[in-house]
């Protein structure tokens, strides 16, 4: 399995969509390697390319992720309540 | 000969707008994903296909082949430039809106005659004969040289930097550095692994002097790294930045003869000597570095995890274009793809004397003459 671990990668060098819940890094192939933050929490560390056989190792550490959402999702009901209130 | 439209029988209709060019060729073959090799489509190519070639390309050989993540620069020495391949940040200077992907050469802009371009992953680096420096395309970490919150442009000026005569621009991934004629060196862009030098920095949003500690004579962006050749002793090689297989190590015993030129790949260094032989040093796990045999090696071309060469034979002068390293895209020219580990390839198009060659992200590129 190591032998197809093209590089290993810090996250802080990756490039993490919001949106989508992704982290990328560019493959030598000209594609990007992925990794949903969902699969890091779960703790994956593979990040594969989808156009080609390369992988990387996601460096991390897993109390450096981005929070889960709940504590934003609370905060948009609390809104939500807010302006339901004051409407 | 139509020579734009070989392979291509199918593009009848094109015939209008795709002209005779003098007895000269461009192939292309590798990854094509966003139509980087200027093929007229987005397959992969296994073997030397010609590019699609507008009427309006020069039939003299491009003085640079700058290839970037998904996109492909060349240059002329009249100026002229045409890109071809990923366009959805303006990395080939075109309005995205307009043109998302371009799967053949096109030209940028005419107001300018261009003299030096790189391409890194999703931009471009163009100086015009005034010295005027000029980025397009997009980038998280600075790749603009526009300062902070710059993420993307469309062939912008960078304004108040004019360093005295560039004689080079090279782009890594995501860094950029300039080299001028009395040997000072500028960079920017992404700086986490110290690639731009002292003091560290993730992002360097605007131009700075990169501190060698040496006047310059030759240097190459790797993927996160900057490779430095000292003008006044070029057995003195710095390298900056990520170097997690040694190549600093290694280049600090290198005593070898004149170099001719020094490259680098996403992970390695290859410094070709004027005696014809290649010494490289970097990640080997697909046969990257090229077997200690070769020689009379006059070119290289070094892409992100393979490279080419022309090789020319001592006695009988017959010259051939070579690969080797990692293959998966075709970009080794290996009827079938794959990698070429512990050997090299020999291309199977003639190579006369007025040949170029160039790499990128799995794409390899050849023009010669015919």
């Amino acid at each position: 399995m190591t032998d197809s671990i093209y590089d290993e990668i810090e996250i802080e060098d990756m490039t993490f969509d919001k949106d989508r819940g992704l982290y990328t890094y560019p493959c030598p192939c000209g594609d990007r390697f992925e990794i949903l933050l969902d699969d890091l929490r779960d703790g994956e560390e593979i990040a594969v390319c989808p156009s080609c056989s390369l992988m990387i190792r996601v460096i991390f550490e897993a109390g450096d992720l981005p929070r889960v959402e709940k504590e934003g999702l609370k905060g948009k009901m609390e809104a939500a309540v807010a302006v339901a209130v004051s409407a | 000969m139509n020579i734009s439209l070989k392979g291509n029988s199918g593009c009848h209709q094109l015939c209008t707008m795709w002209a005779d060019v003098a007895a000269s060729m461009l192939y292309a073959f590798g990854s094509n994903g966003r139509g980087q090799l200027s093929l007229g489509h987005l397959e992969d190519a296994h073997t030397p296909t010609p590019c699609l070639i507008p009427s309006l390309l020069p039939s003299v050989p491009p003085c640079v082949i700058a290839a970037g993540g998904n996109h492909t620069v060349l240059l002329f020495p009249s100026g002229e430039c045409f890109a071809a391949g990923d366009n959805t940040g303006n990395q080939c200077c075109l309005p995205s809106a307009t043109f998302p992907s371009l799967t053949a050469f096109h030209p940028i802009s005419s107001y300018h005659r261009w003299e030096h371009v790189s391409a890194g992953w999703s931009f471009t680096v163009l100086i015009d004969y005034e010295g005027k420096i000029f980025v397009s395309g997009k980038g998280q970490k600075g790749e603009l040289g526009l300062g902070e919150d710059r993420h993307d442009a469309l062939l912008e000026e960078i304004a108040d930097f004019s360093p005295r005569k560039v004689i080079q621009v090279v782009s890594g991934m995501a860094h950029t550095l300039l080299l001028t004629a009395s040997g000072d060196v500028w960079g920017w862009g992404a700086g986490r692994k110290g690639q731009l030098g002292e003091p560290t920095q993730s992002i360097v949003s605007r131009p700075r002097k990169v501190e060698v500690g040496f006047p310059v004579s030759k240097l190459d962006c790797g993927k996160d790294f900057s490779i430095l050749v000292s003008r006044d002793n070029p057995q003195h090689i710095a390298i900056l930045g990520n170097d997690r297989y040694r190549i600093g190590d290694s280049l600090a015993s290198w005593s070898g003869a004149e170099i001719l030129d020094i490259q680098a790949s996403w992970n390695g260094v290859y410094l070709l000597e004027t005696s014809g032989t290649i010494n490289a040093w970097g990640k080997n796990d697909k046969g990257q570095l090229p077997p200690p045999s070769l020689e009379g090696i006059t070119d290289i071309a070094v892409g992100s995890e393979h490279a080419l060469a022309i090789a020319e034979d001592r006695t009988t002068k017959e010259r051939k274009i070579i690969t080797w390293g990692w293959g998966e895209h075709g970009n080794c020219g290996k009827p079938g793809g794959g990698d070429v580990i512990g050997e090299v390839f020999s291309l199977d198009i003639p190579a006369p004397r007025n040949v170029r060659i160039g790499a990128g992200c799995a794409t390899s590129f050849v023009w010669v003459e015919e």
